[in-house]
């Protein structure tokens, strides 16, 4: 029993159909992922005000209590020194454990384009953090691979990008000002730092690197205080993304104004800038930042855009011999999933393959009547966009 | 594999990662898949509760069994069937019986629906959203077999053994809940276009 083009239509249709989860669900699997190692549960237990705190969309609870633990010596003080170096920080760990962390691809963002998608949300931050957690700098490394369908050989390139992140974040952590230490929480923290502490202990996968003395936390609406260094980095969540590719881009730290320059798409002197990059290249993106003494800092970053991908079908082809159009095959760029089906009129597959340059050959008599074939195709590109395609073909002769 | 395809090695990647246990990394595979199994859950399930702890149960297993993926399909794909599978055992850990008979006399009188019909080429289809709402309307014995063949693509022999029923009811029970799911789809359609 094979299936026929409604077996293969539905099921594709279905297989790509997504669903809402559960709002608390990864909530849930977390905690259950954690449950073998002793003392994580207390951990979490006892982290009311920072418990909910989430960077780069990872439930970390250490870190948003480590946020607090600055300004003046308390009474926890030295507990709390300590457990600064020991908490486990996604953002440095990224950097410092280097080959061995995966790179892996994040969202093009809106180029996912399915019917009525929601996104699935991990835990948004507490509104009792009174800190804004810097939006995570994903490692957003899409692999040097481009499928080409004109090309018989395919590029396997180093999938390994080295992180640009590294620059901008230390110069984040620097740029960080400490907002004021509430006193009232700080008796409170004693208990959630030897928590933290514990929880940590028990993460031995996780590279701590004692030089990153601060966390990645700032608020970046904040505007100069007059006593505060001058400083100014470039948060940007990715760097790296298909045409057209959407950027918001912050400027961060301590300054009076800015001024971003964007090359070709132009300036801009508002702390937040949104920018669409059109055209596949890489961009280098520069913000300075000034103080009220006149004194200027800069940074800079680039942004790469890739081209998008496209998936091409003719409406015939001709299997006479002359060696112009005997086959039939698509035609795409920058794909990563393909799948074609080709059916005759009784509902026949005659064709099938997951290989964009693999032609289908036709097998039936020559110079017979005209035959109408369907083809169906499902395909996916490196940019996220789905492709699903139903197109009545004929063979003409 | 015929593509080389790019999306192994970043899977194989994000896999590896979650093995370490990097945090990001398991919350960047819940965030690629988590909608699409949750889909399947829903789809394997007997109602919208036993979907959720099908989801949650599901996905713990992926993190915990994710040193198995072998990095030679997508990680979709692998994490897909895990999902299945874990509903699966699920269903039959309730020791409910499959309602084989759900529909199978009162709603189903269109066994002609069944002959492979000449080449339907305009025949639409629902978009993905309404197929979803229409396959739940489905008795949920049907909606388990067209799940497992059509979409998580078991072969009959699988379902067969995951079910405890002969290969041949898998095929027949897969030709009624085809039946089904065209009716529903053909009534759902004549319905929008009068709308």
């Amino acid at each position: 029993m094979s299936k026929d083009w409604f077996d293969i239509e539905v099921g594709n249709l279905l297989r790509d159909a997504e669903a809402q989860a559960p709002a608390d669900a990864w909530a849930r699997i977390q905690e259950s992922l954690e449950l073998p190692d002793a003392g994580s549960s207390a951990a979490s237990g006892s982290m009311g005000f920072g418990a909910a705190a989430v960077i780069g969309g990872a439930l970390l609870l250490s870190t948003a209590v480590y946020s607090d633990l600055r300004g003046p010596a308390t009474a926890g003080s030295e507990a709390v020194l300590v457990a600064e170096k020991e908490i486990s920080m996604p953002q440095a760990e990224v950097e410092q454990a280097g080959a061995g962390i995966a790179q892996y691809e994040a969202e093009a963002g809106e180029s996912k384009a399915s019917e009525a998608t929601v996104q699935v949300q991990p835990i948004e931050a507490d509104e009792a953090v009174q800190e804004e957690l810097i939006p995570s700098i994903q490692s957003t490394h899409i692999p040097d691979e481009t499928v080409k369908a004109a090309d018989s050989e395919q590029e396997l390139s180093e999938a390994a990008i080295p992180l640009e992140e590294d620059d901008s974040e230390s110069k984040a952590a620097e740029g960080h000002s400490s907002p004021p230490v509430d006193n009232s929480a700080a008796e409170g923290q004693g208990k959630e730092t030897k928590a933290t502490a514990d929880e940590s202990a028990e993460s031995p996968e996780q590279t701590i690197d004692a030089s990153e003395e601060q966390a990645q936390v700032h608020t970046p609406s904040q505007t100069q205080k007059a006593d505060a260094k001058l400083s100014a980095s470039i948060q940007a969540a990715n760097r790296t993304g298909y045409a057209p590719f959407e950027i918001e881009f912050k400027a961060a730290g301590n300054f009076r104004d800015v001024q971003w320059d964007f090359g070709s798409l132009g300036s801009s002197s508002e702390a937040q800038v949104r920018k669409v990059f059109d055209k596949p290249g890489n961009y280098t993106v520069m913000l300075m930042a000034y103080g009220a003494d006149g004194e200027v800092v800069s940074d800079m970053i680039t942004v790469e855009v890739r081209e998008g991908s496209n998936l091409l079908v003719p409406d015939s082809f001709t299997p006479n011999g002359d060696g112009i159009n005997d086959t039939f095959k698509a035609e795409g760029v920058n794909l990563k999933e393909f799948q074609m089906s080709i059916m005759d009129a009784r509902g026949k597959l005659v064709f099938q393959s997951n290989n964009i340059d693999e032609a289908w050959h036709f097998d039936g008599p020559l110079g017979g009547e005209l035959e109408s074939y369907l083809v169906l195709i499902q395909a996916r590109g490196l940019d996220g966009k789905d492709y699903n395609i139903r197109k009545r073909i004929q063979v003409l002769f | 594999m015929d593509i080389e395809r790019p999306d192994n090695v970043e899977d194989i990647q994000l896999a590896e990662a979650c093995l370490k246990g990097d945090k990001r990394a398991q919350a960047q595979l819940y965030e690629t898949f988590g909608n699409q199994m949750m889909a399947v859950c829903i789809r394997y399930a007997r109602d919208p509760d036993e979907a959720k702890d099908l989801f949650q149960d599901g996905f713990i297993k992926v993190f915990r069994k994710i040193d198995r993926y072998d990095g030679k399909g997508p990680l979709g794909a692998w994490i897909r069937r895990i999902m299945a599978n874990n509903a699966l055992d699920h269903l039959r850990r309730q020791k409910r019986e499959m309602d084989w008979s759900e529909g199978y006399e009162t709603e189903y009188r269109f066994e002609q629906d069944d002959v492979m019909n000449p080449f339907e080429e305009e025949q639409e289809l629902p978009g993905r959203e309404r197929l979803m709402e229409l396959i739940a309307q489905m008795p949920h014995g049907y909606r388990t077999v067209f799940s497992m063949y059509a979409v998580e693509e078991y072969s009959h022999k699988e379902i067969a053994d995951a079910l405890g029923i002969a290969e041949s009811t898998s095929k027949t029970q897969y030709r009624k809940a085809k039946g089904y799911m065209k009716r529903l789809i053909e009534k759902d359609i004549k319905k929008t276009a009068s709308e």
